[in-house]
């Protein structure tokens, strides 16, 4: 038998013990040809579609992150893979077979395994591109899809790229192989020999940095949190590993004293674990970091992406909106705009045609400007938008500022005196959703008594007209607004003329690219986490079977045999995600003191809805690794 | 009063694919009496270890039944087969079958842990077995720092602990020195003899087979002969010899140098 021979056979028949190996290759290869796809695209490339460009830099930077952790995940698959199989290496030596010898046998099976791994994954990529490239483009807003194409230069750098990478880490494997001499080889290192020991000293250190990384991150100032950064890391990454390495086996050695230790099932579970601590912990302080930065970046990004949405449109009085500040030059014509309703067909809920008049007030030190409106024109207007009607004393006055909050210059609550040509007014009520236009002076909008309203216009006897146009569906009505825009567009004045839909489209198109390479990255970056505890768990399968069997026939009902399993696996998969959440919630906590508050509680749901989601991923990885290892743990 | 009662019990090994189908047992009848020692001896192949499959309910026979203390495992599910096992048989096996994560004390703890036995009880009775079967010293030990001799004792004492109904043994001595085995031997027969336990034991073994107190010889699937202890162990050792010899077949020389 040839050693080619006998690498081709090894493979057939152990097909199952190289298949996580494999499959985490093959997802590799296709995920970093998908976004070559596109890269490279003819279309892209010439720059046919819009926003191609940008989407561009940001593939070219996913592609990166996807390069450092392929050679990352696959040094790793490798390494994990090789060890197992470290005493049929030690067979083969003990047969008489030389280093070279072993290290060519490693080098075919290597090589045919990453052959066909490249070519899977190859043609899993194209069947999925043609998706991608589908998805993109709707999400582009092309009107018709780039076309799908066989980009060669795409297939040629990712076989190419990933042929290099895979023979690159083979060579090094042999490093490794070759240290090692037959006696270490055939002795089952994994098998474990001594109770693990741990040190209190450690372990408490490891709380202390935890907590005070933690602690820092939580109070940090908004004028300290960037340089207090990397001490936060450092702290929160030697803590966790600390403890990782020490604490958790402090903590399972506890679990002996418990009276449930034997009650059922739990003796076994229990010492399986706490034997494979030390052999666990790199690996569960990697994912957990992993998962703590995902989390993390997945929640910033969102959190972006939301409050820039909101921002755009919840601060707009209706989906569209103006002021004509004079009369013989109006900025756009009410009928003009009617006229382009009308043609688009578009379904009008209300209109708003109200006067408003300027004014400039002052608070304490400060002085700005604003905009003036009647109490019987608010409360009509109320009645369309849904807000509480009003009956102001005549030295009081409500006040609708969107942005003001954000301004910490300003600031107008309740209780609050101001102002207004020499007279002293209260602020009776205070909302941060506008009334009319929120451009120019419009960014504070006062309702005041009709006489209050009539006396300060005296003052400076100007007006303006305010227009206001609720849409039905405003998020659709894009063309119609982009339209009204145009129309207003004579005197170089659109930005006069606030248009929801408009603002919307355009945030979306951008935001939403970020938000979906993010998406995708961070979604790259769960599977391989999950990923490497699925094969972490492979590798120990033999181990496993022959724990099952014993169990077995001393009685052991299939029942109580996944239980066994489950709770392993279980705490593979949810102690790093509990860890990393953990890491990333005190992330958010930081994060909210750097914004101020402004996004607040938004922070705290979006934050809460990225680490659910990510449980949710990680608790259906959980249950098919499960299904997976029970039936290959049952199969004898 | 009869505790395994076996009725005219076959096992056919039909193969996957083609070939010829391998008859390992045939119309084979036994009983065992509570708290008898009983030995099942004859060559490879003849046979023994598929009848200690089948008792063991990890193998179901092809036809005929067997009762244990008048339950027909064949009647039981799989999950209630797993719990007879656990409650009415224990096990000793050739290869110790005990668990590394685990120490001694909570190796033998096992099947009681597994039924959710109060913490006292177990305690009492791990107190108790360890002070028969003289493995104290080592309760705390873990499996991978101890000899193989203890290690079966060990398992001895598992295959006690719960109290069952029938002692299985498959080969004890099979990977021992001959130290051991006596060792192991005299551990099983205390179980015997104090603690009351009915053991079956399948060995190769002549010397181990000597502490029985009746040995059944199997050949070709069938039953062979039986003998019967008389006074002395070194006349019924010598006895399991002339009938080994008059068997034949492929028996490994072992016995022979095991004296």
């Amino acid at each position: 038998m040839t050693i080619t021979k006998l690498a081709r056979k090894n493979l057939t028949g152990h097909a199952q013990r190289y298949a996580a190996y494999f499959l985490s290759c093959v997802f590799a290869v296709s995920v970093f040809f998908i976004y070559a796809q596109f890269v490279f695209h003819p279309d892209v490339l010439n720059g046919d579609i819009r926003g191609g460009d940008a989407v561009r830099t940001g593939m070219i930077m996913a592609q990166v992150i996807i390069i450092l952790f392929s050679i990352f995940f696959i040094a790793y698959s490798n390494r994990v893979f090789l060890s197992t199989r470290s005493k049929e290496f030690g067979l083969l030596s003990l047969f008489g077979m030389s280093k070279r010898q072993l290290c060519r046998l490693v080098y075919f099976e290597q090589t045919l395994i990453s052959a066909t791994a490249i070519l899977v994954g190859l043609g899993i990529g194209t069947l999925f591109s043609k998706l991608f490239l589908m998805l993109m483009s709707s999400m582009l807003g092309t009107e018709s899809p780039i076309e799908f194409q066989f980009v060669l230069f795409a297939y040629l750098l990712t076989a190419l790229g990933f042929f290099v990478l895979f023979q690159v880490l083979t060579l090094l494997s042999f490093w490794r192989l070759r240290k090692a001499n037959i006696q270490d080889l055939l002795k089952d290192a994994r098998k474990p020999k001594h109770m693990p020991k741990f040190s209190w000293m450690l372990t408490i250190l490891g709380l202390i940095l935890l907590i005070a990384g933690y602690t820092i991150a939580a109070t940090a100032s908004i004028m300290l949190a960037v340089f207090l950064i990397p001490p936060i890391l450092f702290l929160v990454v030697t803590g966790s590993y600390l403890l990782f390495r020490q604490g958790t086996v402090a903590l399972y050695k506890k679990l002996y004293d418990q009276p449930s230790f034997y009650n059922g099932t739990n003796l076994v579970t229990r010492t399986n674990i706490l034997f494979r601590l030390k052999d666990y912990a790199n690996m569960l302080f990697l994912t957990s970091t992993i998962i703590a930065v995902v989390l993390t970046a997945g929640g910033t990004v969102y959190l972006l992406f939301d409050s820039t949405i909101r921002m755009a449109t919840n601060q707009m009085a209706t989906t569209i909106a103006w002021y004509n500040y004079d009369e013989d030059e109006p900025i756009l014509e009410k009928e003009t705009a009617d006229a382009i309703l009308a043609k688009h067909d578009t379904d009008i809920l209300y209109t708003i045609d109200t006067e408003v008049t300027p004014i400039d007030f002052q608070k304490g030190s400060l002085e700005t400007d604003a905009i003036a409106l009647s109490e019987s024109a608010y409360n009509d207007i109320a009645l369309d938008m849904d807000l509480p009607q009003l009956n102001l004393q005549s030295d009081e006055l409500f006040v609708a500022a969107p942005f003001i909050q954000n301004s910490p210059d300003y600031s107008l609550k309740e209780g609050d005196v101001i102002n207004v040509y020499n007279e002293a007014y209260k602020v009776y009520d205070f909302t941060d959703r506008p009334i009319l236009s929120t451009a120019s002076s419009g960014w504070i909008q006062f309702i005041v008594p009709d006489e209050t309203y009539a006396q300060w216009g005296s003052v400076v006897d100007e007006r303006y007209q305010a227009y206001g146009y609720e849409l039905d569906n405003w998020k659709e009505q894009g063309d119609v607004s982009n339209e009204i825009r145009e129309a207003a567009e004579s005197g170089d004045q659109s930005y006069f003329v606030q248009a929801n839909a408009s603002d919307y489209q355009m945030v979306m198109q951008t935001f939403s690219l970020t938000l979906f390479i993010g998406i995708f990255v961070s979604l790259l970056f769960f599977i391989v986490q999950g990923s490497m505890l699925y094969l972490k768990l492979f590798t120990e399968l033999e181990d496993t079977k022959k724990q099952l069997l014993s169990l077995k026939r001393i009685g052991l009902t299939k029942k109580e045999a996944k239980k066994i399993l489950g709770s392993k696996i279980r705490f593979l998969f949810f102690t790093p995600y509990l860890v990393g959440a953990l890491h990333a919630s005190f992330a958010f906590l930081m994060l909210n003191s750097m914004l101020e508050g402004a996004a607040g509680s938004m922070l705290l749901w979006n934050g809460l809805l990225v680490i659910g989601i990510g449980a949710l991923l990680q608790l259906i990885y959980f249950f098919i690794t499960r299904y997976y290892f029970v039936r290959a743990a049952y199969k004898s | 009063m009869t505790l395994l009662h076996v009725d005219a019990i076959s096992k056919t090994y039909y193969p996957k694919k083609e070939g010829l189908s391998y008859k390992a047992l045939s119309n084979f009848n036994m009983s065992v009496e509570r708290g008898e020692f009983v030995g099942v001896m004859g060559p490879s192949g003849s046979g023994k270890t598929t009848l200690l499959n089948l008792l063991a309910t990890i193998d179901k026979p092809t036809s005929g039944t067997f009762l244990i203390d008048g339950t027909d495992p064949a009647t039981l599910n799989d999950s209630q087969l797993a719990q007879f096992r656990r409650r009415q048989l224990g096990f000793v096996f050739q290869d110790f079958n005990l668990l590394d994560t685990l120490t001694v004390r909570e190796n033998i703890l096992l099947p009681l842990a597994l039924d959710k036995t109060s913490h006292k009880t177990m305690n009492n009775r791990l107190d108790l077995l360890a002070d028969q079967l003289g493995i104290q010293d080592i309760l705390d030990k873990r499996t991978t720092e101890i000899s193989g001799g203890q290690q079966q004792r060990t398992a001895c004492a598992r295959a006690v602990i719960h109290d069952p109904k029938i002692v299985l043994a498959d080969e004890p001595t099979g990977n021992l020195d001959s130290k051991s085995a006596r060792q192991v031997m005299d551990t099983m027969t205390t179980m015997n003899k104090d603690e009351g336990a009915t053991i079956l034991m399948v060995t190769h073994d002549a010397t181990a087979a000597s502490y029985c107190d009746r040995i059944v010889f199997i050949k070709d699937g069938q039953f062979f002969s039986e003998i019967r202890k008389g006074e002395r162990q070194q006349t019924f050792y010598q006895k399991v010899l002339d009938t080994l010899s008059v068997l034949g077949g492929d028996f490994s020389d072992d016995y022979k140098t095991r004296s």
